[in-house]
């Protein structure tokens, strides 16, 4: 595999996010070549193809696809940490490094057809830097160096002013690892639009070569994931919404991750031998969550509360709460912050060292992101509407600029910066 | 009390709590939906909460549940 340097692989996708930007920039204006948007005011301050006469005098027909919205963001995480999980860079205390690099540019569309039907076009790509296992990059760079490429699509379909039906559907891959995935939804409005009713179901197959922590191959293998999801969002108030979700997540095959070991002991001390994780061949989860918003029109100030429960059959309990408050500086301007506290426990069978003597006939796993912890996540972003076309909406164009620090108990902490705007043609 | 049935009882009261706030809804006309449209009321804003949910995703034992793809795409095994 040729490698990159990863400062090239970054400069490489960000020129790649620039073209993309510019193509569809061209695109767009071709669709009104020989007419200035300047001299023909677009009807209800709403751009509209209709605007445009042919030379005969009659309008444009609507195109069968138009770009409605598009947007990009950059996102860059800087992570550090100690796990027992990790054989990278081992310390005394027996863990290893969790460096890890992450640069995520993003790039989403919004798509409408004549009839109404739209897709949500998500293009996510990863490329990743971590802290090398060295046993495994005998084999695959997986665990160092990786990028990943995802589409992800959302395709709603209008039946009648209440209902809407939605297909998901996409894909995945990066080393080792291709993903597929498929869904259905429907959208209810009810109670003349004040409440707004979602289900859906969704599955997910991911086909690996599950390499292990000591270079060992043991051959593709599959893992299947079935998800089934309910929110029901309410208008309280004028000034006033409460959203509630449940959702229900089934998984089945090889859950573990390939390449995290478990340090192994002769009974007292560890004796350098470490074992692959091996997880129960099924997982069951569970989650509810509820998020109220409260606007303070009189300050322009937003308010929003979540609290979340999380079950599944491995043991695990979590409680999450989140706070938001986004404050208008300027009719242009937001400053938004937020907080969240997370605390989760560990499965029945995390452990972050294992006798040799017992450790094969059992379930196991010292990975740091499944440790019982607490953790704390600060945000804080800021956003300029540079075309809003009346009070600000989701159909705004902006940009904006965001940082979120991300500390766990167990000394795991993540910088995120991101930078991202929209623009909106329709 | 086993431990089990109190995982469930805490669940069942979330929810039983959620089904009795939307009990007192009233009847917001569309004139006066002004400010709960504003995209700060927002559960999710597109392309922030897709860096926000993979942070989380990749990085949580307790990811998932929630109708939202887990142990999926990173091959982290979350």
């Amino acid at each position: 595999m040729s490698r990159w340097s990863h400062r090239s692989r970054v400069v490489a996708s960000l020129a790649l996010l620039g073209a993309g930007v510019s193509s569809i920039t061209l695109g767009v204006s071709s669709l009104v070549t020989g007419q200035s948007i300047e001299e023909t005011p677009p009807p209800n301050g709403v751009l509209s193809i209709d605007a445009f006469a042919q030379p005969d005098g009659n309008p444009l027909p609507d195109p069968d696809l138009r770009i409605d919205r598009f947007g990009a963001r950059l996102s860059v995480f800087h992570q550090t940490g100690r796990g027992y999980q990790s054989q990278a860079e081992i310390d005394a205390s027996g863990r290893g490094s969790e460096f890890v690099f992450i640069a995520n540019p993003v790039i989403y569309t919004h798509i409408t057809h004549r009839e109404g039907i739209t897709h949500d076009v998500y293009l996510p790509i990863d490329i990743l830097t971590s802290a090398s296992t060295d046993a495994l990059d005998a084999v695959s760079t997986a665990s160092r160096d990786n990028e990943s490429f995802t589409l992800d699509v959302t395709t709603t379909i209008p039946d009648g002013n209440d209902t809407r039906y939605f297909l998901r559907w996409g894909a995945h891959v990066e080393e080792e690892l291709k993903a597929g995935n498929g869904g259905l939804g429907i959208s209810l409005d009810l109670a003349d639009d004040n409440a707004q009713l979602i289900l859906g179901v969704d599955a997910i197959v991911d086909i690996f070569d599950p390499v292990q922590y000591n270079g060992t191959d043991l051959g593709l293998t599959e893992r299947l994931t079935l998800s089934a999801n309910g929110t029901l969002s309410q208008l309280l108030s004028e000034t006033t919404t409460l959203a509630v979700s449940v959702g229900l997540t089934g998984q089945i095959g090889h859950i573990q991750t390939p390449w995290n070991s478990v340090p192994l002991t002769d009974g007292t001390v560890r004796d350098g031998g470490r074992t692959a994780d091996l997880f129960p061949p099924s997982r069951l989860r569970a989650a509810a969550s509820a998020r109220l918003a409260q606007a303070v029109p009189d300050s322009r100030t937003y308010l929003q509360a979540a609290y979340r429960l999380y079950l599944d059959d491995y043991g695990v309990v979590a409680h999450s709460a989140e706070g938001t408050v986004t404050q208008y500086l300027t009719d242009d301007f937001w400053l938004r912050g937020s907080y969240r506290f997370h605390s989760q426990g560990a499965p029945y069978f995390w452990a972050n060292e294992l006798p040799r003597s017992s450790a094969l006939r059992m379930y196991r796993t010292a990975d740091s992101d499944l440790a019982a912890l607490d953790l704390h996540e600060v945000s804080a972003s800021f956003r300029y509407f540079y075309d809003r076309q009346g009070q600000p909406s989701d159909r705004s164009g902006y940009v904006e600029l965001g940082y979120t620090y991300y500390g766990r108990s167990n000394s795991l902490e993540i910088h995120m910066g991101t930078l991202g705007f929209q623009t909106a043609f329709w | 009390m086993s431990s089990r049935k109190t995982r469930f009882a805490s669940f069942v009261v979330v929810l039983a709590l959620a089904l009795v706030a939307l009990e007192g809804c009233v009847v917001v006309p569309r004139y006066a939906r002004g400010v709960v449209s504003d995209p700060a009321m927002a559960s999710s804003d597109g392309l922030l909460t897709r860096s926000i949910r993979k942070l989380r995703n990749s990085r949580e034992g307790a990811a998932g549940g929630d109708g939202v793809a887990a142990g999926g795409g990173c091959g982290c095994g979350n």
